[in-house]
Order: structure tokens, then sequence, then C-alpha cells
């Protein structure tokens, strides 16, 4: 299997804080892969390297064979990588459906209801509520929002951003069952989440970062049983 | 106390309110999308008045026609400052980037200053002191021409902003700035069009008072201020806010020199500016900015 | 240096004696827009409050002294100061109106704009005052009229005032009235945290640089002999004002003067050669290009830039590390000491409970950050506070320390309910907080930062940067006293933000993750230098997400989820409390069995 995006020895930060070292990590063609660990680990970080929304500062990112690192990050999205962010980032006072549109990439007009319909279809809340302004809709809403605007660019490969956060858990079921279905649908998809037992239903494989670090790597089973998760998050 | 007076204050106020909101909008769709305040904003508005004047005075071309060209060149000079002098105090902290601005300003006024000297000019107009009236008050025909174009421009503007594609991204860098880039909106490329435009704003404005208004290079720094005192009180980033309150501030200005002194009329709208400032500096429509 | 200014001081004061009296013209210019701009930098540069509109103090001071001069015979030389004392009044309302309603930036640039404008157009329109006209000084040449035919008389009188403004910055400077008008510049809110009375301080410069402005309006008038409402209150001069000690380097002492020395020479030949045949604008156009130029490629202007050419040559000479404070006193032997508390007896006696909260809730438009927490820190307790990400800590933490204000609940510190106080109260009462992000003044030294803390308890200057070096070789960043904040690892920055907060002797810490960003061989040595503070006396209440710290550190542990308590107890009743595995991990792990 062909590795879609690869990571070798990437390093990133913030000023003099140099949150992420050293990470190399791959996601082939088809897979759902977890990145875990607690908070300040360097998660975010990383999906921030690889959507050029911060710079790298040393090792490689390559996507499709094609080295990623240093392009700006309308570029990325125009290679066909997209990014739904840690709190959602919309465009409060704009209607969903703009919400939607805006996600869409600027060469892709004529797919663009294809597109709005794939995901109206997915999550026919958004349908319900095509008019309403972004910052009026519940948090769950406004994360099928964020997934469906990150959708309608038709990536490759989708970037999530701890889709759980703040969300009851009913709620992160559906988005989970739905991104489960995205995935089915032959979606590649990257997604950071603190809630362990949701990452690793959806996915098949996973990594665990400590302090800007890949501590651990394996499939679904075998972080599943291992002891060093609940070391890593509960410090015992 | 002459009640026709006020309502001539009144209408007159109301027609000269249209070219401060087209001024007004300008300014606050630069602010809206880059939180960078154009303290230069007046002095470019000068700058589209002389070029109004070149072109009736050398070209013979009528500031009710030139005013397309006034807004394209004030247009290229706005791109050209946001891209040359702006983008690079972008995340620098506010004061800086006022006092950038006010660079900007002390240039482009003194320039006027050196090139056309300190005397006040105005545009022959070609409507001539032509007016109408309307029972007992009477309305310039210059003034309605204004009026009618300036707030045509900013119903344009409007459209541009609501029903294309360009118009829509620039809402949403100004709606989340992080967003937009998520999105792969190239965002630099945003602020440079919006600064263009709301400069092209003052450059249209400009053209369309040059036959009404008598100017000078220091007019720009009034100009200015009263730009500030439109934004502030009608909501900083907000088009329907910058809009009211342009014809909000004028109709009081204007009331101003019915009851008082002429010479007093700014005191009205800069003690409004106070009040506002302390009690909503987020104007009558504009959102708690952080 | 200080043989430098002599030099400068004796060169200039001897001058007169051999310049011709235009060259003596363009020198009083110097002296005394150097003094405005050094008045303007009181509160422009050292206290950061960008203060567009000074000219109308100017023009106040001015006005007064005439119309008392014109009407009432009084001398200006008592009505320089009844003008002083008006500009003054005029500025603490003004500053008092801005500063409390949080304007900020650009907000604060335009109230002193309309503000300047105000004036003026009033004072245009006050025919009592000589209207738009303004007002005419009939010359008579008496002294005690502030009147002198020789121009040489105004020149020392400049030179005075300049010198005058800038002995007040220089005392400004070293008192702690200056350490916190730049603390406050620098980070307003984590000054508050400090205990500085944000308010008061930028109120008090600008109480001091509209005062001095004024004077300065009497100067202007009795030189021109004439007053006009447009040049006295208008933006002109304001700009006039603030340009010179913006090049010349606001917030430093020489600054403003070096400013002077540049502009107004270029000012004065560009009106000469260029002023005929209407180009006088051509110098505004200069002062434009300048000011762009300095934004963009020297943002601290020229004095700063000046010192570290110098700096740097004479090091080359000189060995040891750079002071970023010249003319240092001689250091205090600085004892490791584990005392930091302030003498016993000069306290009340502390009660076993020292914080209580009940009920303490906050919302935020939809969501409910705090809801109804009820905690409690024993004297002598180190108190863990933990949850998943969004459960509500730092926002405890900031309704704790004043920075938010609670919707319901009472929090109770010594038997003192802290509901209301604003931050630097807060801090003054012994509860004192680090930041999430840690936030050091950038600009100050590693010394200076701890400095500001400890001015909370010692108020001179001298004893309280010799305080600050017990706690800065406390935190061990004794080999690092001197160097920058801005340039320091982040450990050192958390050490720093430790230390600040330790300077002022609180009672209770609390502590906001200091742990976040740290490696494993960092992490050590900071959990034992807490166990150090809390052994010297001081209680604490921490939030962290690295779970050995917490477990390793804490007497007690409350885990709050969405903001609610849902467990409290020792790390051993926590670390496998099935809430609290479930609210981290999800249940799957709560049946797993503990490792």
């Amino acid at each position: 299997m062909s590795a879609l995006l690869r990571l070798d020895g990437l390093e990133a930060g913030y000023g003099d804080l140099t949150a992420v070292s050293g990470v190399s990590l791959e996601v082939r063609r088809g897979e759902a892969v977890a990145l875990i660990g607690a908070n300040g680990a360097g998660k975010t970080t990383t999906l921030r390297a690889i959507s050029g929304l911060l710079p790298v500062r040393a090792g490689r990112i390559e996507f499709e064979g094609a080295r990623l690192d240093g392009l700006a990050s309308a570029r990325i999205v125009a290679r066909g990588i997209t990014h739904v962010p840690e709190g959602r980032q919309l465009f409060p006072t704009m209607t969903v459906r703009d919400n939607l549109e805006l996600g869409g990439r600027a060469a892709d007009r004529r797919h663009r209801d294809d597109a709005l319909e794939l995901v109206f279809t997915l999550f026919p809340r958004l349908h319900e509520r095509e008019r309403q302004l972004a910052g009026t809709l519940s948090g769950g809403e406004q994360q099928m929002c964020a997934i469906g605007r990150g959708l309608m660019a038709r990536p490759r490969l989708l970037l999530l951003d701890e889709p759980s956060l703040g969300l009851a858990p009913v709620t992160v079921k559906l988005i989970f069952d739905t991104l489960q279905r995205v995935n089915g649908d032959g979606m590649t998809m990257m997604l950071v989440e603190q809630n362990v037992p949701r990452a690793l239903q959806l996915s098949h494989r996973g990594y665990v970062l400590e302090n800007g670090r890949i501590l651990l790597e394996g499939t679904r089973e075998s972080l599943r049983a291992s002891p060093h998760v609940k070391q890593a998050y509960l410090g015992l | 106390m002459d009640l026709t007076l006020v309502l001539q204050g009144l209408l007159s106020g109301l027609l000269f309110g249209g070219v401060y909101s087209l001024m007004a909008v300008g300014l606050t769709l630069i602010f809206g999308v880059m939180r960078v305040v154009n303290f230069a904003h007046g002095d470019m508005m000068v700058w589209g008045m002389y070029l109004s004047y070149l072109l009736a005075t050398r070209a013979g071309i009528d500031p009710y026609l030139s005013f397309v060209v006034c807004a394209a060149a004030l247009f290229a000079l706005g791109l050209l400052v946001q891209r040359g002098l702006v983008d690079r105090v972008i995340d620098a902290p506010h004061e800086m980037q006022i006092l950038l601005m006010l660079g900007v300003a002390l240039v482009l006024e003194n320039l006027a200053l050196v090139a056309f000297g300190p005397e006040p000019t105005r545009v022959r107009s070609p409507l001539g002191a032509a007016t109408l009236w309307l029972g007992p008050v009477f309305v310039d025909i210059a003034r309605l021409v204004t009026f009618v174009v300036a707030v045509l421009l900013t119903a344009a503007l409007s459209l541009f902003l609501y029903r294309t594609d360009l118009g829509r991204t620039i809402r949403a860098a100004a709606d989340n700035t992080y967003g937009a880039l998520v999105v792969g909106i190239d965002v630099r490329r945003v602020y440079a069009v919006a600064f263009g435009v709301g400069a092209a704003c003052v450059g249209a404005a400009g053209a369309l008072v040059s036959s009404i208004l008598p100017f000078q290079p220091p007019t720009g720094l009034s100009l200015s201020v009263t730009s500030f005192n439109i934004v502030i009180i009608g909501g900083m980033g907000s088009l329907l806010g910058a809009f009211i309150g342009g014809l909000l501030v004028s109709v009081a200005e204007s009331l101003g020199a019915v009851f008082l002194k002429p010479s007093l009329k700014e005191l009205v709208s800069f003690s409004l500016l106070i009040v506002i400032l302390l009690f909503r500096p987020a104007g009558l429509f504009g959102k708690r900015t952080s | 240096m200080r043989w430098a200014v002599v030099a400068a001081l004796a060169v200039l004061l001897a001058l007169p004696a051999v310049l011709s009296s235009y060259a003596v013209t363009i020198f009083i210019l110097i002296f005394f827009y150097g003094f405005l701009g050094q008045a303007w930098n009181i509160v422009g540069g050292y206290a950061g409050q960008l203060s567009a509109g000074h000219a109308a103090f100017v023009g106040v001071g001015g006005y007064t002294a005439a119309m008392l001069s014109i009407e009432a015979g009084l001398t200006p030389w008592v009505g320089m100061f009844v003008g002083a004392a008006l500009a003054a009044l005029l500025g603490a309302i003004i500053g008092y109106l801005g500063f409390r309603f949080g304007l900020r930036g650009f907000y604060f640039v335009l109230l002193t704009v309309a503000f300047a404008e105000i004036c003026r157009i009033a004072v245009s329109n006050i025919d009592a005052i000589g209207g738009a006209l303004g007002l005419y000084i009939t010359f008579t040449g008496d002294p005690r009229q502030f009147q002198f035919r020789d121009g040489r008389v105004y020149y020392y009188i400049a030179l005075a005032l300049m010198l005058a403004a800038t002995a007040t910055a220089w005392a400004i400077e070293r008192q702690r009235f200056g350490i916190y008008l730049a603390a406050i510049r620098e980070d307003e809110a984590a000054a508050e945290a400090l205990g500085v009375n944000a308010l008061k301080y930028k109120m008090l410069a600008m109480v001091v640089s509209t005062f001095l402005t004024g004077l300065g309006g009497t100067f202007y008038a009795f030189y021109l002999f004439s007053l006009q409402p447009n040049t006295l209150f208008g933006i002109p001069l304001s700009v006039e004002i603030i340009i010179r000690p913006i090049v010349g380097g606001a917030g430093t002492l020489l600054g403003p003067i070096l400013g002077s020395f540049i502009l107004t020479p270029l000012a004065e030949l560009s009106r000469l050669y260029l002023g005929q045949g209407g180009l006088h604008g051509a110098h505004l156009i200069a002062y434009g290009v300048l000011l762009i130029g300095v934004v963009l490629f020297l943002p601290e202007g020229a004095y700063p830039r000046l010192r570290r050419v110098l700096q740097r040559s004479r090091l080359a000479s000189v060995s040891g590390h750079p002071r970023s404070e010249p003319g240092d006193e001689r250091s205090h032997p600085a004892p490791v000491s584990g005392h930091l508390r302030s003498e016993p007896g000069s306290r009340p006696p502390l009660q076993k409970t020292l914080l209580v909260v009940r009920g303490l809730s906050k919302r935020f438009g939809g969501l409910q950050a705090v809801a109804g927490l009820d905690l409690a820190v024993e004297h002598g307790e180190m108190l863990g506070l933990i949850g998943p990400n969004g459960a509500g800590k730092t926002t405890v933490f900031n309704l704790l320390s004043g920075f938010l204000t609670p919707d319901a609940g009472d929090v109770s510190f010594r038997d003192r309910s802290l509901v209301g106080l604003p931050p630097h109260a807060i801090c003054r009462l012994g509860l004192a907080r680090t930041f999430q992000l840690v936030r050091p003044f950038p600009r100050m030294s590693v010394l200076e930062n701890v400095r500001v803390g400890a001015l909370a308890r010692h108020p001179q200057a001298l004893e309280a940067r010799a305080r600050a070096r017990d706690v800065v070789e406390r935190v061990g960043l004794g080999a690092r006293e001197h160097v920058t904040a801005g340039t320091l690892t982040l450990a050192e920055r958390k050490r720093l933000e430790l230390g600040r907060a330790l300077a002022t002797e609180p009672t209770l810490l609390l502590l906001d993750e200091v742990m976040a960003g740290l490696n494993p061989t960092e992490i050590e040595p900071i959990i034992r230098l807490i166990r150090g503070i809390h052994a010297s006396g001081v209680s604490i209440l921490l939030i962290e997400h690295n779970m050995r710290a917490v477990m390793a550190l804490s007497h007690r542990i409350v885990v709050l989820s969405f903001g609610e308590k849902i467990a409290e107890g020792t790390p051993a009743d926590i670390a496998n409390h099935p809430k609290v595995v479930e609210a981290y991990l999800g249940d799957e792990y709560v049946r797993a069995a503990p490792a």
C-alpha cells in the first residue's frame, strides 16, 4: 500500500517553543489514522504544519509523492488536503450554505452543486438550516458544518482536529458515525482526538504523541490493549 | 424657530449624507477586513477631488463622469499602499499601524500642497447653480445628482460584496481570518482588494463633491476625522452602519449649523463621537471588537 | 555616558555666546519641541498611551496665562502654573474617561483627537478670548511679564524647560512609578496580576504629562506674542509634538531630545529653502516619510538603535554581560534565602482555611463555563485542579484572581470577599497567579521582571531590586539575571513567571498549567521548585494536565468536567475514580483493570 501522506522528521513550533520534533508518520490511501495524546502533546501543531498554517522548521512532508512543506495554505488546499480545524472556525455571520460553498475550491465551480448535494445527504440537519447564520448553530451543528465545509473541496485527504471537542456524547456518536461512513466511501483521513475510544473506533491505526514526539504507534487493537496509552494520559 | 430652516437643513444634510456614507463605507470595509484604520482616508479623498479637478480643467471631463477614473486611480493607490506598506505591519501592534497611516496621510496631504498650492479650489459645476423648488425648500441639482450617484455606488458595492464570489470571499476574511486561511483563501490578495476598493470609494466620493465643496489640502484631515466619527457611530466593520451613520452625521451637522453658529457644526459630531466612544465603542450596528 | 551628557550640557550652555541670533532661534525651537516631546513621552512613550491631541494642553496653558495677563495683569510667571494646573485637570478628565472606559489604541487616539478638536472649535467661537482671530500680546520687553528683548534669555529658558522635563522623566524612570508604567506598556493584564493599579498610574502619567505641556503653552504664547486657536489647538501642532519622540525613541530618556535635534533643523531648513513659492509643506512630506520609515525599519526609534550600536562597540573592549540598566546601583549581597515572607508580625495570623469558594458560576453566552463550584484551600495545602480540556479550570482562576466577575457565588480569601475586586487589589491581599500562556514583560530583563512583582511589597525601587534578586536566585535564574525576557527558553520563562508571582509575597499562589510544553527533563526540577516554594509557607492551588506532576505535588485534588466538580479526594482516590477515568478516556478504559 502506498503512502498518501508521509511526514519525515517534522519539526514545528511557535516562537521559541518547539512543539513537535522528529515526527515521522504516514497515512495510506483509504485509511483513517488517529493522532492521540494529552493536551499540549503537539497534535494540533502537526496538523497545522501539514496544512501550511504553520511553517515547517525541519523535516519533510510529502503528499502523493510531491513535497508539501513550504507551500502556502491556499496551494495545499488546491492540492487536495482540507483541514477541519479545532474550534470549527466557521464564518459566523454567514449562512450555512455560504460557509459550505466557501469550502469549495475555486476551480471546482461546476462540481459545487454535486458536492453540496453530498454534504446535505450526509448531514440532513444542515440542509434544514441552510439559510441560518452559522454563528447561531448549536455546537454539534457547527461541527457538522465544519466537516461539510471540509468535504466541499472534494479532498483526497481530510484532516480533522478534535471533532468531538465540547460536544455531548450523543452528538459525538452521530459525528463519528458519519465520519465512518465517509471513510467507508473511500475518503482518507487523519484525525487528532482527545477522546481516545472514539478515535480508535474510527481509525485503523494510530500514533500516540507525547511532548512533541511519537511515543507509540500501532493498530487499533494494539493501542487499545496498550497500558502506555493510559499511562500517557493519566501519568500513572 | 423657523421650520423651513430646519427642513432645509434636514434636506441638505440628507443629500450630502450620500457622500459621507460612501466615504464611510470605504473606511469600514478596510477596517472590517483587516482591522487596520486608514488614517489617510480623508487625504485619499482629497486626491480624488484634485484628480477630478485636473480632469475637468485639463481634459474637460465632467466630474459626474470622471468619478469612474478617480475611483480607478485611487484603487491603484490603495493597492500600492496596502501591498507596499500595510502588509508589512499587519501583525504589528496597532500603534505602529496608526503611525504608519499617519505618515502616509502626511505625505499625501503635503504632496497635494506642493502640487496644487494651499488655496481652496472647486470644480465648476456642469450643472451650474440650478435649483429645484419643493414647496418652501429648495434642492441643489448638483447635490441631488451627487446624492443619487453616491447611493447607487454604495448599492453597487453592496451587490459586489453580497452577490459575487470575490465579494463573499472578502466578507469571509472579515468574518474569520483564520477560517479563511483554513479553507484556502488567499488572504493577502483579499486584503489588497479590500484596501483598493475602500480607496476607490473615496476616490469616487471625492470626485462627486468636487463641484459642491471647496477643498484644499488640509481638508483631508477633517474628512478623515469625520469618517472615523461616522464609522464609530455606525459600528466598525458594519456596512449598513456606515451607510446610516453617514446620513445621520451629515444631518446632525447640518441641523447643528441651523441651530448653532455654522462654525460649531463639527462640535456636534465630535461630542457625539465621544459619547459613543465611551458608552458603546462598537457603535450602533457593530459587534463588540475584542 | 555621564561624561558625554555633562560635556554636551556645557557646550549648550556656552553656545549662545558664539551663535548668530538666527541660530539661537533654531536652538530655542529645538529645546522647546524637545521639551514638549519629553512631556508627551511620559504618557505616550513610558505609559504607551498614544495621545494625538496634546496640542490642546499647550493651548489651554497658553490661553490661560495670556488671558490672566491681559485681563488681570497677572504675571505669566504665576499664570504659567495656573495654566499648567488647568491643563492637568483637563488631562485628568480625558485620561479618566479614556482609561476607565477601557479605550485602547485607535479608540484612545480618536478620543484625544476629538477632545483637542472640541477645544479648538470652542475657543475659536468664544469672542471673549479672541475667537477665531486669536489673542495678541503687546510687546513690552518687561521680564516680569515673561518678555525679553534678548533672544538668548529665551534660549536658556527653553533649555531649562527641556532639562526640567527630562529630569522629571529621569526621576520617574528610576522609581516605582516609572517601572510600573513600563510594565503596563508591556502587558497591562500581567501587570495588574502583580498588584499594579493600571488606572491610577496611567492617570498619574497623564496628569504629569499635561501639566508640563501646559507650561509649554505659556512659553509659546510669550515667545510668539500671538495665540491662534487653529495653530495652538490644531492637529499639526500635535503632530509636531509626537513625531520627535517617536522618531528619536518613545519611552527612552534621550529619544525626544535626539528626535528634536534631528527633526527641528530639518523642518527649519526645508522651510527656509523650499518655503518660498508655496512649497511650505515640504518638511511635512519629510516627516511623513520618516514616520513611515521608522515604523517599517526602526520601530523603537533612533536612540535605542544608536545605543545598541554603541554598546556593541563598547563590549568589544570590556568583558561582562550587557546591562539593561545604565548606571546601575551597587548590587546588594544576595544570600540564597528561603524566607520570602515579610517579617513575622507584619501580617495578621493565618486562618486554617485560606480560600473558600461557594456556588461559583459563570456563563458565556450559551455556555455555562463554571456551574456552582464549591471548593476550599486549607492553609499550607497544595490543591490540584484537574479536568479535560474545556472543563472550566482557567475560568475558575480568572474568577478567583479578579479578571472575571462571577455571575453567582462567593469567593472568600482570609475571611474577605474577593468578588468585584480588581486584580491588583486581590494580588495585594496575598493571592497571586501565573498565566497559562506565560506573559513575561518581553523587553525587560529577568531581574526587572521580578522587580515589578517585588514592588508590590517594597515600594522603594532599590529595596525591591534586592528582594527581586533573592527571588531570581530562588527560582534558579541567577545566572540569567540580566537577560532580556523575550529571549528566554520556555522553561526559563516558566521559572520567571513563578518568580514574578512569588515576589509579590503571596499567601496563596495560583499556578496555571506550569508544566505545559515542558519536556520530562524540565519537569522534575520545576516540581522540586514548587515543592520548595510550598515549603517556605506558600499555599498552592494548581491547574495541571500533567498527571504525573499533579499526583506528585497535590495533597488533595478536585476534578472538574463541563464546569462542574465531579470528584474530590487524595491523589490515590482520584487516580482510579471511575468518573475521572471516564471523563478523560471514556468508559472503555474504566472497564480495563488499573495498571
